[in-house]
């Protein structure tokens, strides 16, 4: 009876695991398929003949190549731009006593609620009026920060409540501002905290194709995700160079996954809605 | 001195965390209002705008495509929120009891880490009738996954289950490890086995996890519109079209931003709804 219960459970677990990878296996294996096997019918399972072409390809489009370049360069600034910001708020979360915390720290949770994607329109619309255009790369490595913003101002402030605040006091007796004590003790403590809150700005950047694709009007200034967008409606799919587009795309996280698993589970812990 | 500095600093500090929080949330929200009652199109955008009171939600409420994206929306949500929900607590529950779950889990979070844009793009490879894996490994036959419009929003919100299954699953596994280990064998002792455990002891006791677990994913699957858009941009013949699909279809490809601010002011009030239900529920 038991091991029968034990083998459904398996079996259930396994054709779980199984649908989980099919895409991914579908994708790496179209990746590495000449394109003539890649629109061939009947679809072969693992490619006849791998073959680096599809990359080539790929890499070798300006255009492409340009916006892969773009996307690294948003990514790390947004990810550079939202440490800064959340980590000075959620310092002031978590050492400062004042009035209207609460609301503040309410706000802050609330907008984490409210997807963006809600105010696309007026956001566009009001970065248009504002600077002339909304074709811009630094127009979006700022929209980007409220994308992350609020889930890192929280992941920094749980993260410095475990920090003691002995350390900065005895700074301070020896004549630190606290903004020194803060940078000087509290700040390099707090590395977990800054890979994780850096890994998760950098992927949401990375990942992030609806405002790119709708600020982004002039191709030199399109990021990967949304450059693939245009190439696939532009040329009609090319199986072999989308799955081959897709690979690359997901090459960062899953370095950055195996690389900072331990990080992510603690950033995930920290950043947990606890407020 | 010093005192009074110490009592501006922590505002200072905030400063700008929240000058993105206003200029990117609430100053746009407040934007949508007034655009949503003027006449604002990608044409006029840089000149003045009329003032066109409230012609927009007007032609929203006689426009049956609107209609039909509301239909829509409730398929979609529908499905994406039981599969992901029943799949997901189901998962959660198996883990618990299995010896391996450490070699499963990092499987089952694999597809939460995929972007959107390549959980779209390798699902309709899947998908394609004639090259897919689909139809020609699982299958014999053809189904048009994503070319029947009676079939495409269902295929759709396969893959998006596919995608965000993962995070019900954590967070019931969670809620789960969150049971006193003592209650459940006093319900053992009590008689208490298998299904009728789950049904009597474990469901009410982690209720509120539950609650709140159905919000937020009710809320993401509402506005997620990315997805649909790389699948199969709201075709064939607007069956996949949900209602934030018609909304930024509306601003960037009809040119009609009124329209799609209006569209937005009506998922905003939805959003709010739902974000108040999950702060009472997550007390």
């Amino acid at each position: 009876m038991g091991v029968n219960v034990r083998m459904v459970r398996l079996a259930v677990l396994i054709i779980w695991a199984v649908f989980c990878i099919t895409p991914i296996f579908w994708i790496f294996s179209t990746a590495f398929k000449p394109n003539e096997e890649a629109t061939k019918f009947p679809p072969t399972l693992i490619p006849k003949k791998p073959t680096l072409e599809n990359f080539e390809y790929i890499l070798s489009d300006p255009i492409l190549f340009r916006s892969l370049l773009n996307s690294v360069f948003v990514s790390i600034s947004a990810a550079i731009l939202c440490i800064i910001i959340s980590s000075l708020a959620g310092y002031a979360f978590s050492r400062y006593e004042f009035r209207g915390k609460k609301f503040l720290m309410g706000l802050m949770l609330g907008s984490f609620l409210i997807p963006p994607v809600v105010n696309i329109i007026p956001l566009y619309v009001e970065f248009f009026k504002l600077f002339g255009t909304t074709d811009s790369l630094l127009e979006l490595v700022i929209v980007y920060q409220l994308l992350i913003l609020p889930l890192n101002v929280f992941l920094f402030k749980n993260y410095f409540d475990t920090v003691p605040a002995e350390l900065e006091e005895s700074a301070l007796v020896d004549g630190c501002s606290r903004l020194q004590a803060f940078y000087k003790i509290t700040l390099p403590l707090s590395k977990p905290a800054i890979a994780a809150a850096s890994i998760f700005a950098f992927r949401f950047a990375w990942d992030e194709f609806i405002f790119a694709l709708t600020f982004i009007s002039s191709p030199d200034n399109n990021v990967f995700a949304a450059a693939v967008y245009n190439f696939v409606g532009l040329y009609q799919v090319q199986y072999g160079y989308l799955a081959a587009a897709m690979v690359i795309l997901c090459i960062p996280p899953v370095i950055i996954l195996t690389l900072f698993q331990k990080h992510i589970i603690t950033g995930l812990k920290m950043g947990g809605l606890k407020g | 001195m010093a005192r009074l500095n110490e009592s501006i600093t922590p505002y200072l500090l905030l400063l700008p965390s929240f000058f993105v929080l206003f200029g990117l949330m609430i100053v746009p929200m407040i934007w949508n209002v007034y655009i949503a009652l003027h006449d604002v199109s990608i044409t006029n955008i840089a000149k003045s705008w009329k003032f066109a009171g409230l012609s927009n939600f007007r032609y929203l409420v006689n426009d049956e495509w609107f209609w039909n994206s509301l239909l829509v929306s409730a398929k979609f949500v529908g499905a994406c929120v039981a599969g992901q929900f029943l799949i997901g607590f189901s998962l959660a529950y198996l883990l618990s009891k299995e010896r391996w779950s450490n070699l499963f889990r990092p499987v089952f979070i694999l597809p939460w880490f995929m972007s959107i844009i390549v959980t779209g793009y390798s699902w309709e490879m899947l998908f394609h009738t004639r090259l897919g894996f689909i139809n020609n490994y699982l299958l014999h036959f053809r189904i048009p996954w994503l070319e029947d419009p009676d079939i495409a929003i269902w295929s759709v919100a396969i893959a998006n289950v596919w995608w965000g299954t993962a995070f019900t699953m954590l967070f019931m596994e969670t809620s789960l490890t969150s049971i006193n280990p003592e209650i459940l064998d006093a319900a053992e002792v009590d008689g208490a086995t298998g299904l009728k455990k789950l049904r009597y002891v474990i469901i009410p006791l982690i209720k509120p996890f539950i609650a709140v677990n159905l919000i937020l994913i009710t809320m993401w699957t509402v506005n997620l519109f990315d997805l649909i858009l790389v699948m199969t941009g709201g075709g064939p013949l607007y069956s996949t079209r949900t209602t934030s699909l018609y909304m930024y279809q509306q601003a960037f490809n009809f040119g009609e931003i009124s329209l799609g601010s209006a569209v937005g002011i009506v998922l905003l009030a939805l959003n709010l709804v739902l974000a108040y239900a999950y702060l009472r529920a997550s007390r």
